[in-house]
């Protein structure tokens, strides 16, 4: 018990010594402040950004700008996302409020009532149920209609990068078949222009319980609907029905018109029309900290993530190529001879191979994840390391205090954890420090040349993508990560040179 | 043991060392997925089965392991590099076409970055704690930390998208595939130079400021301990002027690793510049097996030249 406490005493002392040693360097406090800069953003990544960095795509238009762009630049070109209802963004009609979202109107209020439905709905129960009365003999329905719009405002100059629209209806007619069951889509700029989206006009032969979804959906980036008759010529153009249809700000609507008539009069008629999920989505040309990049992916959720992989790949590697380099260099300079030999042979072979097209190789050939990269990095970065322990070693194992613990007996495992280990400690925090970045700038070259795993997002993955997706347009997409790269590799640098200046005395200035 | 027996042993470790490296390559080729046969089908030439045995012939695949392992290690000896996958054609063609061109880019910047950082190193030394030291040796840290590749296309924006200074880095305008200029007469020379050096001076910058740093702060490191040793103290006291003792007696004495990283800096810096198509196996074996070789061979000049210089070390 006593000697685990001194134990720990001894090792927190240590610790406390490096943090000592780190004070007296200004380089070194820089360094260090940066580092614990990116560690807790590296930390507390989740609470810095609720996006996941290689999942979530489409959170705005692709190659949105940041958004604070829009408001110090002048850039009014610049769109922000914007759901139409505002307040739900599915216009699921998940609650009687909900109705409240929307203006409902017919051209025939005698014969068409509007309610709500808590149990029947298109995806999840509740949807807005409308209500053709049963018609008297003889009069006729010469076509009833009704329209579900959602009004807004459009605040922005430009328009936004794509539009997506859905909606649903289902139709529980009975008695006579109509003649006419239709469903119109539309957007409409208030007072001036109305812009068909979608529309379906057969719908009578519509099963029950089958709703009706516009296929393929209601979206600007879709090729039926800029070729549809509407959008043709302006697209060929150029124009794409996203900046056709919102190309000033100003009052828009979003709508829905289903249409009813039929001519058969001798049979009774009546029926009850469900309207679900009616909603538009405008994808803003801007978005959060630093734009999207070409999938709509938040870069700014990407920087803070890649963070973590830097980090873990610069410690994880560089900590194991140091504790490999430290053990043989303390094997090979403690046990002369043909060991040593061997050893050193092996290490100056590997020291010689060029490093970056091996392990280029290797990744590729062991396929590229976290964990590959890792091992690759750490297993060809240790050699340098093991040559300098094992010069310090060959020295110091004859120093005077040495040999005197080895008359008293000591054995070797003494001698290497009480003599040797404490005066190499110095070194391998330097070498810990310079392998860092080393393998740090390695992981981002391996990315940006494509060597990634696909399931993280790495700062050199980043650059990657930008190289691919014409990226290098956009400086909010690649400077963060070219200078989060080099920031925390020149951190890990400061931090070296700090201790060395410190520990070797031979180097301290003279005053 | 003199300078011949030490010449020797390092002749005979450079030799052990290439046949390791060849075995390497072999080993590490040998287990990456995929085959010719793949590669060549993948581009639609594979029709009969009579061209596929003629592939299988040509590539060698129907040996067993240990007589493609002996015609191998004869091949990279003779530097029978093979044909590419892709192409079919002879790898070392290719490899030659690019040598070239890299050889320049690198050799300018090299040479460039070696002279101003071993000078900026001598003198951040000798001013040690200075305004100068600070800046230069941040300055250097800072560009050595910077991804070349990031700095490449930060350059190629900066220069060429924004400012239209430099064109795009090619190796040459393209116009001169059709019209090259002729360097026979004295304005075609003219001509040809300042096309080349317009085209060279990106890249040229880019790898200069990633190398210099290394050198830089590989000399005022060595400097910083050679400049406390007691024979700099007897040249001041004997007069010399500052310039003869820093360059004549310190950074002759401070020379070696810089010589050794000179070496070394020289093989490895071809390795970036030949990466290449990651599928094409006989091409990147070829391109690796270059490198590496360039590497030894750089290695063992260094050693050489440190043999040379340094009485101390040849009959280690």
């Amino acid at each position: 018990m006593e000697a685990r406490e001194v134990r720990l005493r001894k090792g927190l002392g240590r610790i406390l010594n490096v943090f000592f040693l780190i004070r007296r360097s200004r380089r070194a406090i820089f360094g260090t402040s940066i580092i614990v800069f990116y560690i807790l953003i590296a930390l507390f990544a989740p609470l810095l950004t609720s996006n996941d960095p290689v999942y979530a795509q489409n959170l705005a238009a692709n190659y949105a700008a940041p958004s604070w762009y829009r408001t110090l630049t002048f850039e009014k070109g610049l769109s922000a996302n914007q759901l139409v209802p505002s307040q739900t963004s599915t216009g699921a009609f998940d609650t009687q409020d909900s109705i409240s979202q929307y203006t409902l109107t017919t051209n025939n209020p005698g014969a068409v009532s509007f309610q709500y439905s808590p149990t029947v709905g298109h995806n999840a129960a509740g949807s807005l149920q409308v209500n053709v009365a049963p018609r008297t003999s003889g009069s006729i329905y010469g076509g009833i209609n009704f329209t579900v719009e959602s009004r807004f405002n459009y605040p922005y100059d430009g328009p936004p990068g794509r539009f997506v629209g859905t909606g649903s209806v289902l139709f529980h007619l009975s008695g006579a078949t109509p003649s006419t069951v239709a469903a119109l889509f539309t957007i409409d700029r208030i007072g001036n222009q109305s812009y068909r989206v979608a529309s379906a006009d057969s719908l009578a032969q519509q099963p029950y319980n089958l709703w009706y979804t516009p296929n393929p959906q209601i979206d600007s980036l879709d090729s039926s609907l800029q070729t549809s008759s509407i959008f043709r010529a302006a697209s060929q153009r150029g124009i794409l029905p996203n900046a056709l249809v919102f190309s000033s700000m100003g009052s828009y609507s979003f709508k829905l018109v289903v249409t009813i008539a039929d001519t058969d009069l001798s049979q009774p008629f009546s029926g009850i029309v469900y309207l679900d999920d009616i909603s538009l989505r405008l994808y803003g040309t801007s978005y959060g900290l630093l734009g999207t990049d070409y999938v709509g992916r938040d870069l700014f959720s990407q920087l803070v993530y890649g963070a973590r992989v830097s980090l873990l790949v610069g410690l994880l590697a560089a900590g194991i190529a140091v504790g490999v380099g430290l053990v043989v260099g303390l094997v090979a300079g403690f046990k002369a001879g043909v060991l040593d030999e061997v050893l050193m042979r092996f290490t100056d072979m590997l020291l010689v191979l060029p490093g970056l097209p091996l392990i280029l190789v290797l990744v590729a050939i062991l396929s590229p994840s976290l964990t590959s990269i890792i091992t690759v990095i750490a297993l060809l970065g240790w050699m340098g390391f093991a040559r300098v322990i094992r010069s310090q070693v060959v020295t110091l194992k004859e120093r005077p205090f040495v040999e005197a613990s080895r008359a008293v007996g000591a054995g070797t495992g003494h001698l290497i954890r009480q003599h040797i280990l404490p005066n190499v400690m110095g070194l391998t925090y330097v070498s810990l420090a310079t392998s860092v970045p080393a393998a740090i700038t390695l992981e981002a070259a391996l990315s940006f040349l494509g060597l990634f795993d696909p399931f993280v997002m790495s700062w050199g993955r980043m650059l990657n993508n930008a190289e691919s997706f014409q990226g290098f347009f956009f400086w909010w997409w690649f400077v963060p990560p070219g200078i989060s790269i080099a920031l925390l590799s020149l951190s890990f640098i400061l931090v070296g040179y700090g201790i060395d200046d410190i520990l070797n005395p031979r180097l301290r200035q003279r005053r | 043991m003199g300078l011949r027996g030490y010449i020797a042993r390092r002749s005979a470790y450079t030799l052990v060392l290439l046949l390791f490296v060849i075995t390497l390559n072999f080993i590490i080729f040998e287990v990456m997925p995929g085959s010719p046969i793949d590669a060549l089908a993948s581009t639609g030439k594979l029709h009969s089965t009579t061209a596929r045995d003629s592939v299988i012939a040509k590539f060698g695949l129907d040996k067993d392991v240990f007589t493609r392992f002996q015609d191998y290690v004869v091949n990279m000896l003779t530097f029978q590099f093979g044909y590419s996958f892709y192409t079919a054609a002879p790898v070392s063609n290719e490899i030659v076409a690019r040598l070239t061109d890299t050889l320049l880019l690198i050799g300018v910047s090299t040479v460039l970055s070696i002279t101003v950082g071993v000078f900026l190193g001598v003198i951040t030394a000798s001013r040690r704690g200075g305004v100068f030291d600070s800046a230069a040796v941040t300055g250097s840290l800072v560009t050595f930390s910077l991804p070349t590749f990031f700095m490449g296309v930060t350059a190629i924006l900066i220069f060429f998208y924004y400012l239209h200074w430099f064109p795009l880095a090619h190796d040459q305008p393209d116009n001169w595939t059709l019209s090259p200029p002729n360097t026979g007469t004295f304005s075609g020379l003219v001509e040809y130079i300042q096309g080349r050096a317009q085209h060279l001076f990106l890249p040229v910058m880019v790898l200069f400021l990633f190398q210099y740093g290394g050198y830089l702060l590989l000399t005022r490191a060595t400097m910083t301990e050679a400049l406390t040793d007691d024979y700099i103290l007897t040249s001041r006291a004997k007069g010399l002027s500052e310039r003869t003792v820093l360059f004549k007696h310190a950074l002759k004495n401070a020379s070696l690793p810089i010589v050794t990283s000179i070496a070394l800096g020289v093989g490895f810096i071809l390795a970036g510049a030949l990466i290449t198509d990651n599928n094409d196996y006989p091409a990147m074996q070829a391109i690796f097996y270059i490198i590496a070789l360039m590497v030894i061979i750089a290695n063992f000049a260094a050693d050489i030249i440190l043999g040379l210089i340094d009485p101390r070390i040849k009959y280690g």
